[in-house]
C-alpha cells in the first residue's frame, strides 16, 4: 500500500514538472523560419512584458521580423555574467544582443575573439541601413567615433540622446534662505563663498539654537554629488575622474595631462585646508554613504550651506520638500585666477546593439537595428503610441512649452508626453535598452502635455543650468579613451592604483594630515605618483588620444 | 530550577547570558522591524532617512504598487512552485541515498561516500556547469533549478548519521525475519522514524530555494520562469548610479527614487512565506541539530 503511494507521488511530481518545464520556450535553436530574429535584451524592472509590448509589436509591423526574446536580467554585472557564459557556449547563440552593460576593454575582446560580427562593412550601405545613413553627418561622425574601438573596428550599433541636463552634474546650491535672513549676496568667487560659509557658521541661520550648520557638504557620489570636485573646478578643471580616471587635455588643449598634478590643483587644496580649519567644510563629505548624504540633505533643521548635487531626487519630492525650496542654484564659482569651469559630462553615445558571431541572418538582424533608427521610432521608443501616450498634433503643440522654450534656446516643443508611461511599470517601451537617435533639439524639446510650464516652478532648472553651466569647460575636453589590449596590459597598475591614491591623498590635504602648503609634503605625493609609473600612463593616454584625432 | 535557587557563581553567569542573547536578539531584530516600518512609511520619508524605528508618514503606497505588478506575482508563484518541488525531489533524493550509505552492508557504500564528499570541495566551476546544463537541455527550462544540487552534501551526511545513529540496527534484522523487503523497511520503518529529520532537510532545502536567484539568473532567459529573488534583486540594485557607464544618470536617479517606494513592501512579501512556515517546523529543528551529540 505505501509502496504504492510512494511510487503514485514519485510519478506525480515529475509529471507535473514536466508540464511547468515545457512552459518555457525553447531556447535559441536554429529554426527554418526565416523572419524570425531571437534577441538576446538587457531586461529592465519598468518593463512588465517584452512579448505583448507596444514597441515590440511596432517594430515587428514595420520590419515584418518575428521576434523572440532571450530575456538577460537587469544588473549590469549579471549581464556581464550571462554574456560571458553564452560567449563560452558559443553555440545555439541569439542573434542579436541588445545591452548597455558591456564597457569598451570587453567589447573589443569580444570582437577580437569573434563572439561579435564586425560591422565595418556595413555601417556605410545606404540599402542595407538606409535611417542610419540618413542621420545627419555631424551626428553620425559622434555615432561612429563611439562605434570604433582601439583596434579600428566596429563592433556594436548606438544610441545617441544628448540630454543636456546630463552634460553638467555638479550643480551648486546654496542655501537661499539662509543668505537672506542674514542679508548676504549670493557668492560668486571662491572669497566670497568663504565669508559667506563664516557668516553661516557663527550666526545660526536655520535658528534652531545649536551650531550644526555644515557649511560644505556632499559625498563620494557620482553623479555631482561630491561637492569638493565643484569647488576644484574653481582652481583647475578637473572631471571628478568620470572619464579616463580622472586624466585630462592641458590647458594647452593638446597635451593629455594629469590635473591632480598642477599648481591649480594645489591652490585648490590649500583653499579647501583653509575652510576645513575653519569649520565649514564638513570631513564627512569623504566618508559618507548615499543613505546618509540624503538624510543629512533632509534634516528637519536644514544644516546644508553648500552642496553640489545633479538630480533633484536629492531631495524627494523637491517640488514640496522644504529643505530643497530653500537651495538655490548658483552659477559656478570663481577662483582667484579667474577660473570657473565645472564637470562637463561629455556627451557620447551608448554602444547598446551587438550581431552575434555565427547568425545566419546578418541582414535581418541589420534591418532590425536600422529600423531604430527612423525618426518614428525613436519617439515610439522613448514615449509609445502616437496619439495615445504622446502627440504632435501641432494645434495642440502651440499650447506647450517648456524651460528651454521660454528661455528662446528652441523655437518650439518637438512632442508632447501625455501618459508619462516612462514613469510606470508597464509594457509601452525597452527602457531604453535599444538603439536610437535623437538630436539635441528633439531630446530635449520635449513637454508634459497636462502639465502645463510653469516657469516659478523651483525645480524647472533647465534654462538655468544651460546658460550657467553648459558652457563652462575648457574648449577641449579629453574624450574617453579607448585603449589596445596591450596598453591595457601595461598600464593596468597605474590605472588600478592611481585613482584612489589620488582620492584618499585629496582628502588628507583638505583635512590636514598632509600639509598643502608644505612643499616637503607636495613632492612627496608628486613622487609618489611616479612610482605609480603616471608618467608612462600619460604617454600611452598621448597615443590613445591621438588615435581618435 | 528557579533562577533564585541558583548557586551565586551560576547566577552571574546566567545574567551574563541573558544580557549577551538579548543584545544578540536586538542586532538580529532590528533589521526587520526597520524594514516592516519603512514599507509602511511614504517614500519621501524612507529616502531622506527619516525612518528609525517606526513608520513616518503612514502610506500603502509600496504595498499598493508591489499588489499591481503581475509579474511579482508571477515571481511568488514560480518561487512558490520552485521551492515545494524542489524541495521534494530534494528530499527524496536524500533520504534515499541517505539510507543506502547507512547500510554498513551495502557494497561500496565507503567508495561512494567518497565521492560525494569529493564534491564538497572540488567542482568543475560555473562555465563547465553551464555547458553541461545546456548540453542536458535543460536551459531556460524549470528543471535547471530543480535538478542540479538535488542533493546538498552536508544535508546527506546529516541524514545519514541521523539514520545510523537512531534507528538500531536491530529493527533492520527484526523486520527481515519478518520478512520485509529492504524497501519496504525503509518507507515503513526508516521514513516514519525520521521525521525530525526530514522536517530539517524541509527547512534547509526550502530556505535554500526560496533565497536562491544566481541559478535562475544564468540559466533562465524567460522572465514567465523568473523566481521573486531575481525581481527583488532589481529593485535593490536599482539605486546604485554609475555616470561613466549609464548615459542618462537622471533618468536612473528617479527610477531609483520610484524603486525605492517599493523596496520594502517587496521584501515583506517575499519573507512572509518563510515567517509562516519556521514555527511549525521549529520543534523538529531543535531536536534536528542535536543529531549526533548524545548517542544511545
Amino acid at each position: 500500500m505505501h509502496r504504492r503511494v510512494f511510487t503514485v507521488l514519485l510519478i506525480a511530481t515529475l509529471l507535473i514538472g514536466s508540464v511547468f518545464a515545457g512552459g518555457g520556450k525553447e531556447s535559441a535553436a536554429s529554426s527554418a523560419d526565416d523572419n524570425k530574429l531571437v534577441v538576446a535584451i538587457q531586461t529592465h524592472s519598468m518593463v512588465s512584458d517584452y512579448d505583448d509590448n507596444y514597441l515590440t509589436k511596432y517594430i515587428e509591423d514595420l520590419t515584418g521580423i518575428d521576434i523572440e526574446f532571450y530575456e538577460l536580467p537587469p544588473a549590469k554585472a549579471d549581464v556581464r555574467t550571462n554574456v560571458s557564459l553564452l560567449a563560452a557556449s558559443s553555440d545555439d547563440l541569439p542573434d542579436v544582443l541588445l545591452t548597455d552593460a558591456l564597457t569598451p576593454e570587453t567589447i573589443l575582446s569580444y570582437g577580437e575573439s569573434g563572439v561579435f560580427v564586425p560591422l565595418d562593412d556595413y555601417v556605410d550601405d545606404a540599402e542595407l541601413l538606409p535611417n542610419f545613413n540618413a542621420i545627419p553627418e555631424e551626428d553620425r561622425s559622434v555615432m561612429l567615433e563611439t562605434m570604433t574601438m582601439a583596434n579600428g573596428h566596429m563592433y556594436s550599433f548606438v544610441r545617441f540622446e544628448p540630454e543636456i541636463w546630463n552634460y553638467t552634474p555638479y550643480r551648486t546650491f546654496i542655501n537661499g534662505a539662509w543668505l537672506d535672513k542674514l542679508g548676504l549676496e549670493v557668492p560668486t568667487t571662491t572669497d566670497e563663498l568663504k565669508e559667506v560659509l563664516i557668516a553661516f557658521r557663527d550666526n545660526d541661520p536655520n535658528g534652531n539654537g545649536i551650531q550644526d550648520e555644515l557649511g560644505v557638504y556632499g559625498y563620494q557620489g557620482k553623479y555631482g554629488q561630491n561637492t569638493i570636485a565643484s569647488i576644484m573646478n574653481a582652481f583647475v578643471y578637473y572631471n571628478d575622474q568620470i572619464f579616463n580616471y580622472g586624466l585630462d587635455l592641458a590647458p594647452d588643449g593638446e597635451t593629455v595631462y594629469a590635473p591632480f598634478t598642477s599648481d591649480g590643483w594645489r591652490e585648490g587644496l590649500k583653499y579647501m585646508n583653509d575652510l576645513y580649519n575653519e569649520g565649514v567644510l564638513a570631513p564627512s563629505i569623504f566618508t559618507d554613504a548615499d543613505s546618509q548624504f540624503k538624510a543629512r540633505l533632509n534634516e528637519t533643521d536644514n544644516v546644508v550651506g553648500l552642496v553640489s548635487a545633479g538630480s533633484l531626487s536629492n531631495w524627494p519630492d523637491a517640488a514640496n520638500n522644504k529643505n530643497f525650496l530653500e537651495m538655490e542654484l548658483i552659477p559656478p564659482l570663481t577662483g582667484p585666477e579667474g577660473i570657473s569651469y565645472t564637470m562637463y559630462n561629455l556627451f557620447r553615445p551608448s554602444q547598446i546593439a551587438f550581431i552575434f558571431n555565427g547568425t545566419d541572418k546578418i541582414e535581418l538582424a541589420l534591418k532590425f537595428i536600422d529600423a531604430f533608427y527612423a525618426s518614428d521610432t525613436s519617439i515610439i521608443a522613448r514615449y509609445g503610441e502616437e496619439n495615445v501616450d504622446w502627440t504632435r498634433d501641432p494645434e495642440f503643440m502651440k499650447t506647450q512649452s517648456n524651460a528651454y522654450v521660454e528661455a528662446g534656446i528652441y523655437d518650439s516643443v518637438y512632442v508632447a508626453d501625455i501618459t508619462q508611461s516612462w514613469y510606470t511599470i508597464g509594457n509601452r517601451n525597452w527602457h531604453a535598452v535599444n538603439p536610437r537617435y535623437v538630436n539635441e533639439y528633439q531630446v530635449n524639446s520635449t513637454s508634459v502635455a497636462d502639465k502645463p510650464y510653469d516657469p516659478e516652478d523651483p525645480t524647472q532648472l533647465y534654462a538655468k543650468n544651460y546658460e550657467w553651466y553648459v558652457p563652462r569647460h575648457p574648449e577641449n575636453v579629453l574624450p574617453p579613451l579607448y585603449y589596445t589590449v596591450n596598453e591595457v596590459e601595461e598600464i593596468q597598475e597605474a590605472i588600478i592604483n592611481i585613482p584612489p591614491y589620488v582620492t584618499q591623498t585629496l582628502a588628507e590635504f583638505v583635512t590636514g594630515a598632509r600639509d598643502p602648503n608644505s612643499d616637503a609634503d607636495w613632492n612627496q605625493y608628486l613622487a609618489e605618483l611616479e612610482n605609480m609609473g603616471l608618467s608612462r600612463w600619460l604617454e600611452i593616454a598621448q597615443d590613445a588620444y591621438e588615435r581618435t584625432l | 530550577m528557579k533562577f533564585r535557587n541558583q548557586t551565586k557563581s551560576d547566577k552571574v553567569f546566567l545574567t551574563v547570558v541573558m544580557i549577551i542573547l538579548t543584545a544578540f536578539f536586538i542586532v538580529v531584530l532590528y533589521p526587520c522591524i526597520f524594514v516592516l516600518s519603512a514599507s509602511f512609511s511614504s517614500g519621501a520619508a524612507v529616502q531622506s532617512g527619516k525612518v528609525v524605528l517606526l513608520p513616518v508618514d503612514f502610506s500603502l503606497e509600496g504595498y499598493k504598487t508591489v499588489f499591481n505588478t503581475p509579474s511579482i506575482w508571477t515571481g511568488f508563484a514560480n518561487s512558490l512552485f520552485y521551492t515545494v518541488f524542489g524541495t521534494l525531489i530534494n528530499v527524496a533524493m536524500t533520504m534515499t541515498a541517505a539510507y543506502c550509505l547507512s547500510r554498513k552492508d551495502m557494497p561500496g557504500h565507503n567508495g561512494i561516500m567518497f565521492l560525494f564528499t569529493f564534491t564538497m570541495f572540488f567542482n568543475g566551476g560555473i562555465i563547465t556547469t553551464y555547458l553541461l546544463i545546456q548540453k542536458l537541455g535543460m536551459l531556460n527550462t524549470r528543471w535547471a533549478l530543480l535538478i542540479p544540487g538535488a542533493i546538498t552534501v552536508y544535508n546527506l551526511i546529516v541524514a545519514r548519521t541521523f539514520i545510523a545513529n537512531s534507528i538500531p540496527h536491530e529493527l533492520l534484522e527484526a523486520a527481515t525475519i519478518d520478512g520485509c523487503s529492504d524497501f519496504g523497511y525503509f518507507i515503513k520503518i526508516v521514513l516514519p522514524l525520521s521525521k525530525a529529520i526530514i522536517a530539517v532537510l524541509v527547512l534547509f532545502y526550502g530556505v535554500k530555494h526560496w533565497n536562491s536567484y544566481f541559478n535562475a539568473m544564468i540559466y533562465i532567459h524567460d522572465k514567465d520562469l523568473y523566481p521573486l529573488t531575481l525581481f527583488l534583486r532589481d529593485i535593490l540594485m536599482a539605486d546604485q548610479i554609475d555616470p561613466s557607464t549609464v548615459s542618462d544618470p537622471e533618468m536612473q536617479a528617479r527610477l531609483a527614487e520610484a524603486a525605492g517606494v517599493i523596496k520594502y513592501a517587496l521584501i515583506v512579501v517575499s519573507m512572509v512565506p518563510v515567517l509562516i512556515i519556521y514555527p511549525f517546523i521549529q520543534k523538529y529543528f531543535v531536536k534536528g541539530v542535536m543529531i549526533g551529540s548524545i548517542k544511545g
